[in-house]
């Protein structure tokens, strides 16, 4: 398969190498080199304060990064031609929240509007994703638990059917059911043939729905593979004892 | 710029801000009942105050009983809202300090019933009180007549010996002042309209600073407070730009805006009526008030969010944006005392460039008849409006939002 100067294939929905970004005179990251292919649940690994969170801003364009190179779905995410292909993709920040005085229903409509296309098709399946009864989408989002909060912007990020869902500690604050949830709904996901890049630090969330896993440490990547090929490489029996192993040697 | 896009912006803004009741309640409802509140509170505090005045007449002579009683009638009318009630004392022994003693010392008759005498009346009061300075007026006003009264008694007294046919009042007053006004809008157009018209205007000019708060509280809360609560992320990831994001947040502002500003300056009208002030509001002067308003709201709004995308929250944004509130209020308050047609041209000039002052401007045109010129004034307003909205949608960049954090 052809590959581009930074070893990713030129179909990769993702690609970065030797990414940059200083952020108030902090150098955040320093080299991350990251490549999600189609149909894959790609996991970002990394401790808080990694440089997960940039990461994933600079692919949907909301920070613009200060060196290196970056393709997502073929376009430069700090360019002009971004524009193009922002609408195909879907990320849901870690700590986003809804409208607390709108009701679940018109947090989905007032996104759909914004979306454009076909209101009604996108609200429905911004009902689907997020598994929510219609009594609970015609209450005020307000009282809703921090869970079904969660089920309501992962609807709404998925309602355009974007081809790059970016999820960010998509399981972080909710409760087992509710994440399980969420985990059988990735896998749906990617059997669809969409991309998920997933940000999480939980390393059995990692191993259970991760394709291909990506460590990111002090804003460098130290590893990326799938979660069998680092187990074999580092001789560990979980994922956990991975990271654990390829961050303590950085640390070392 | 997609419309259907701002519209969307504008419809969860203005449906999110309509169930924040409390909010509603404070910004538009509470003044509406606070302002006339007041004036009826300090009215009917001030109409309850009563105050006894004790006449001692030590003369008793035919001249000061005239006095006297001219005075207790005169004073038994009322004065000015204060509850007056007359007493008659023989000495000012046993008179309470609280209350206030007019004295008619001994010689008062003879002394005003020669041809040059001179004879004075003392009148006893604790300092400080309006009410019995109301009273000294009264006092100040009936000798003024009686005063009056006495000289055109004397001059007919020289006259008859002079042999002369007098006229006592043009004797008196040769020469006297009346007052007419150039163009001046509203009904009738001269006299007391006039002048009611011009107070008016100044009225409406001072309300304008009641527009400028709403605007500032409402857009940092559109745009920090949005940040604040974790919803402007995923907004900016939307396919709407900057710039109607920023527009729809401004378009609500100034919906809410105005509606409050409607609100205060009813309030602030009602206020000056039952406080005894006549108004005389006309549809003109209405009107530009109107425009004048809504151009504030969005000139307001826009400065206040190009604070608002630099500041990091909410009590920031609106700590910078108070400091427009105290430009808005230099002005508007200037506008009650100060006649900007009267100011030299470079000064003039200097207060222009604060885009605040515009709106005064424009309101004192309308009354004036001046139309060319309100809408110069409200073309100024509506260009900065802009050019500030602009300034915020170009500051308001995705990185910015999350840096702050």
């Amino acid at each position: 398969m052809d590959k581009n100067h930074c070893g990713c294939s030129y179909d990769s929905v993702v690609c970065l190498c030797g990414v940059e970004k200083s952020i108030k005179g902090r150098q955040v990251l320093r080299g991350v080199d990251l490549e999600v292919d189609e149909g894959e649940i790609h996991i970002l690994a990394g401790l808080n304060g990694a440089g997960k969170t940039t990461t994933v801003r600079i692919i949907v364009g909301l920070v613009v990064r200060d060196g290196g190179f970056a393709r997502v779905l073929g376009e430069d995410p700090g360019g002009g031609g971004f524009g193009r292909v922002r609408g195909m993709i879907g990320y849901l920040p870690e700590d986003a929240s809804v409208y607390d005085r709108l009701t679940g229903l018109e947090n989905i409509e007032f996104y759909a509007r914004l979306y454009g296309g076909p209101v009604e098709e996108m609200v429905e399946r911004a009902m689907m994703y997020s598994g929510l009864s219609i009594e609970d989408l015609s209450r005020r989002a307000g009282g809703y638990s921090k869970g079904m909060k969660r089920r309501l912007l992962l609807g709404i990020t998925l309602m355009t059917e974007p081809s790059l869902v970016v999820l960010d500690e998509p399981t972080s604050g909710i409760d087992p059911i509710a994440s399980h949830r969420v985990k059988r709904l990735l896998r749906r996901l990617a059997a669809k043939g969409r991309s998920l890049l997933v940000t999480t630090h939980d390393m059995r969330l990692a191993e259970e729905i991760g394709d291909r896993v990506t460590i990111i440490h002090r804003g460098s990547t130290l590893e990326s593979g799938s979660p069998g090929e680092l187990m074999d490489r580092y001789g560990a029996e979980s994922l956990e004892e991975v990271f654990v192993r390829v961050v303590e040697g950085v640390e070392a | 710029m997609r419309h259907s896009v701002v519209r969307a912006i504008l419809w969860k803004e203005l449906l999110d801000l309509s169930r924040d009741y409390k909010t509603l309640a404070y910004v538009i409802l509470l003044p509406l009942l606070a302002l006339p509140g007041l004036a009826v509170f300090a009215g009917g505090l001030y109409s309850t105050q009563s105050v006894v005045v004790y006449i001692v007449d030590e003369d008793g002579s035919g001249v000061s009983r005239a006095f006297v009683e001219g005075l207790a009638e005169f004073l038994g009318r009322g004065v000015g809202g204060v509850s007056v009630e007359v007493r008659m004392a023989g000495s000012l022994e046993g008179v309470p300090v609280t209350s206030v003693a007019i004295v008619v010392p001994q010689g008062f008759g003879s002394s005003l019933e020669s041809i040059d005498g001179r004879a004075e009346v003392r009148v006893l009061v604790l300092p400080g009180s309006p009410a019995a300075d109301r009273v000294v007026s009264a006092v100040n006003s009936y000798v003024f007549r009686f005063e009056r009264a006495l000289v055109e008694h004397r001059i007919g007294v020289l006259a008859e010996r002079a042999g002369l046919a007098v006229d006592a009042p043009g004797f008196l007053d040769p020469l006297s002042v009346r007052r007419e006004f150039w163009i001046v809008g509203g009904p009738g157009g001269g006299g007391a309209v006039a002048e009611e018209v011009a107070l008016s205007a100044r009225v409406v000019a001072f309300s304008l600073f009641f527009v400028v708060n709403p605007a500032i509280v409402f857009v940092s809360d559109s745009i920090v407070g949005e940040r604040e609560r974790k919803t402007l992320e995923k907004l900016l990831l939307t396919r709407a730009t900057r710039l109607e994001v920023l527009t729809g947040k401004i378009l609500a502002t100034t919906v809410l805006g105005v509606a409050a500003a409607a609100a205060d300056s009813i309030a602030l009208v009602s206020f000056f009526a039952l406080s005894g002030y006549g108004l005389a509001l006309s549809p003109l002067l209405v009107l530009v008030w109107a425009l004048s308003a809504i151009l504030l709201v969005l000139l307001t709004a826009g400065i206040s969010a190009v604070i608002s995308v630099r500041s990091e929250t909410i009590r920031s944004a609106q700590s910078g944006s108070f400091l427009v509130l105290m430009v808005a209020l230099a002005i508007y308050f200037s506008s009650l005392a100060v006649d900007f047609t009267a100011l030299p041209r470079s000064v003039l000039i200097a207060l222009q460039v604060i885009p605040f002052t515009h709106a005064s401007l424009a309101v004192f045109s309308a009354v004036y008849g001046d139309l060319g010129d309100v809408a110069l004034h409200l073309a100024v307003l509506a260009l900065s409006a802009a050019l500030f909205l602009l300034v915020a949608a170009r500051s308001f960049s995705g990185e910015r939002v999350v840096m702050f954090r």
